[in-house]
Order: C-alpha cells, then sequence, then structure tokens
C-alpha cells in the first residue's frame, strides 16, 4: 500500500492476511436471492453483492462493471484480503499506469480513493465500503485460470 | 428461556464495546480467547441482555427490527474431536429449532450452508410461527425470523433478526438482514492461521 495513504487502524492483535480459496461447501445463493428483494434495501444488497463478488474471485479474475452515477467503467479484479473490518479488493485498471485509475482520488464523483499497489504497476486497491459505491455487477473470466479441481488432477 | 444442548454449556457474557463506522454501528465483542465484529446496524436505539441473549433494538430503511446475538461455548471434547465445525453447527441448529418447534410450535421453513469469503462456514436457517408479546399497544414482532450461525473460538455465534412493526410483508427482507449482519462479522485473533491461495495482483 502507498505510504500516503495509511490503512486504517485497527484495534491490537489483528493481522493482514491473505485468504483462503473457498471451501468445497456450496454457498447458499445470497446474491441472487437479494437481488429479489425491494430497491429500498439497497444498501444491503450491495454489501451482499460485493460480498458475492469476494466468493467469486478465488476462482480467477473477475471483470468489474462500475459507475459513480455519472461515469461507466470496466475494471479487472485479481484478489483481495484482509485487513481488520476490511476487505482491500485488488483491480487493474485498463487506463494504464501512466493515466492512472478511474477510482482515484478526484478522477469519481462517489468519492472513492483507490490506493496504488507498491511494486504492481497498473494495480489498485480499494475497501469493500468503497467497492459498495460503485460496483454494477461482475463477472469471472471463464477459463482465465483452472479451477480447483483441473489443478489437483495436474499433479 | 432456559438454553442448554448436548456437548455445549451456555449461554456466557460478553464484553462488547461499540465503534461507529461508514457502515454503521459495529460490535466488537469479546469472550475468551474468541473476539470479533459484526455491524449490528445503521441506528440502534437500545439494548437489552435478557437470559444470556443480547438484544439490539435497530431502526433502518423506515423499518424496525431486533438483532439477537446469542454465544454458546462448545465442551472441549467436541472442539477437540475430528468432527467438522460445520456438523456442530448442523447439530447446533437441529437442536435450536426443534426447541423452538417443542417449545414455541414455531417451524423452521428454511435452511442452508454458507460460506464467508475466508472460508469458513456458516448455517442460516428461518423461523415462521407465532411469537408471543401480543398486548394492545405493543409493537408486534414479525412471525418470521432469520438466524444464521457460525463457530469461532470454540464459540458458536447465533445472530438472529426479527421485524418489528409493519414492513416486513416480504420474508426475503429478513433474510437479508441476517445475512448482511452475518457476513459482516470478522474474526479478530492473534493468529490466524489462513493458506495463502488467492490470486495475488500482478503487473501488467
Amino acid at each position: 500500500m502507498s505510504e500516503d495513504n495509511p490503512l486504517p487502524d485497527w484495534p491490537d492483535e489483528t493481522e493482514a492476511v491473505d485468504l483462503s480459496e473457498s471451501s468445497a461447501v456450496e454457498s447458499i445463493p445470497v446474491a441472487e436471492l437479494a437481488a429479489k428483494v425491494l430497491d429500498e434495501d439497497v444498501e444491503d444488497r450491495r454489501y451482499i453483492n460485493v460480498v458475492d463478488l469476494l466468493h467469486k474471485l478465488p476462482q480467477g479474475p473477475a471483470i468489474l462493471a462500475l459507475s459513480d452515477g455519472v461515469t461507466n467503467h470496466y475494471v479487472t479484479s485479481t484478489g483481495f484480503s484482509v485487513e481488520g473490518r476490511i476487505y482491500w479488493i485488488y483491480y487493474q485498471d485498463p487506463w494504464g499506469p501512466k493515466r492512472g485509475s478511474f477510482l482515484q482520488k478526484g478522477k469519481n464523483i462517489a468519492g472513492v480513493e483507490a490506493r496504488p499497489v507498491e511494486g504492481k504497476p497498473g494495480a489498485w486497491a480499494i475497501t469493500h465500503e468503497e467497492m459498495m459505491r460503485v460496483l454494477d455487477s461482475s463477472i469471472v473470466v471463464d477459463g482465465a485460470k483452472k479451477r480447483r479441481g483441473d489443478r489437483s488432477s495436474e499433479s | 428461556m432456559a438454553r442448554r444442548s448436548a456437548g455445549a454449556i451456555g449461554p456466557v457474557k460478553a464484553e462488547i464495546e461499540y465503534e461507529q463506522t461508514s457502515e454503521g454501528i459495529i460490535a466488537l465483542v469479546s469472550v475468551g480467547q474468541a473476539r470479533f465484529s459484526f455491524r449490528v446496524g445503521k441506528h440502534p436505539t437500545g439494548t437489552s441482555e435478557p437470559q444470556g441473549a443480547y438484544l439490539w433494538s435497530v431502526e433502518e430503511s423506515g423499518r424496525q427490527h431486533i438483532v439477537q446475538m446469542v454465544l454458546t461455548p462448545v465442551a472441549q471434547g467436541a472442539i477437540q474431536s475430528a468432527v467438522p465445525h460445520d456438523a456442530i453447527l448442523i447439530s447446533h441448529m437441529n437442536w435450536e429449532t426443534e426447541f423452538q418447534q417443542q417449545r414455541l410450535g414455531r417451524k423452521m421453513v428454511r435452511s442452508g450452508l454458507g460460506i464467508f469469503p475466508t472460508g469458513e462456514p456458516y448455517l442460516q436457517w428461518s423461523m415462521e410461527g407465532k411469537i408471543g408479546g401480543s398486548g394492545d399497544g405493543e409493537t408486534k414482532a414479525t412471525g418470521y425470523s432469520s438466524h444464521a450461525t457460525t463457530f469461532h473460538d470454540g464459540i458458536i455465534v447465533l445472530l438472529g433478526i426479527q421485524g418489528l412493526g409493519a414492513g416486513w410483508e416480504d420474508p426475503s427482507l429478513l433474510d437479508l438482514k441476517c445475512w448482511r449482519a452475518m457476513l459482516s462479522l470478522f474474526r479478530h485473533s492473534s493468529v490466524l492461521k489462513l493458506p495463502f491461495l488467492t490470486p495475488k495482483p500482478e503487473a501488467t
């Protein structure tokens, strides 16, 4: 993470970790069911949609359709980690390292402030709360990464 | 209501602190070695602790609901056995739902096994049936309620959502609130033993 944007503090004894792949347990379709409820609970739905994205990411990169209410944009998310109560979601912006990212401070009107990932040109990270403000939909890039079953059969 | 189940001792008391965040009020819960937090809601208006269950009254999205938390420690022998944690959760859910059916005449109408993004399992189930407290002038609780449990450091954490008053005609709304509460639960401990398998961002 950039030193200009220090990560928020969390009470003692908490470490940042990378996350495991989803277990073999089949998940209940929370996002599918959440889509059926009333629009007035839009914040709950947005949270569920972001969690649904986190469930997808161990399968491979996902294309994210983003919007700040005025501008639409697409990025590719590559993974996430957790720190305290925050899921950090990583993505590559097609604008490239020179132009920066649509989700950088001042380049969107949703108030999102993406942090560059050190040593990873073109890679950015935002919190799950920020993602709730801009995520419209997501789709896993099919075949971009072999599924777990395929990998285990290779060994 | 006394609560007990095979292999479990409980309920237990917890130390709870609160933190205001952009997502709403977060409860920071400590009980023994177990430390976790979850989102209570935007506007909690009160809290109580009757008979071992922590209750918060919350106003959100123009409706009222109750958030319930019950913490049940599992006997050490059960934790050390080879029984998977999801099996412990399912056993606890079976006891809880049978208890409610026998004592309160309520029945389970739906259940499912879910996973956190971190890979840990949780169970979600819904109950239907009459709830007490039907005096005139009272804000009536919905007959439908949604519950979810997970297992953390020897503690079964049960979160429940019960609607209050009008606006809960669609039961899915209560399930959504329950998922949101459970999926907002973060485990905090000094040692987090998770495999490192998530794809890392790579340079283009």
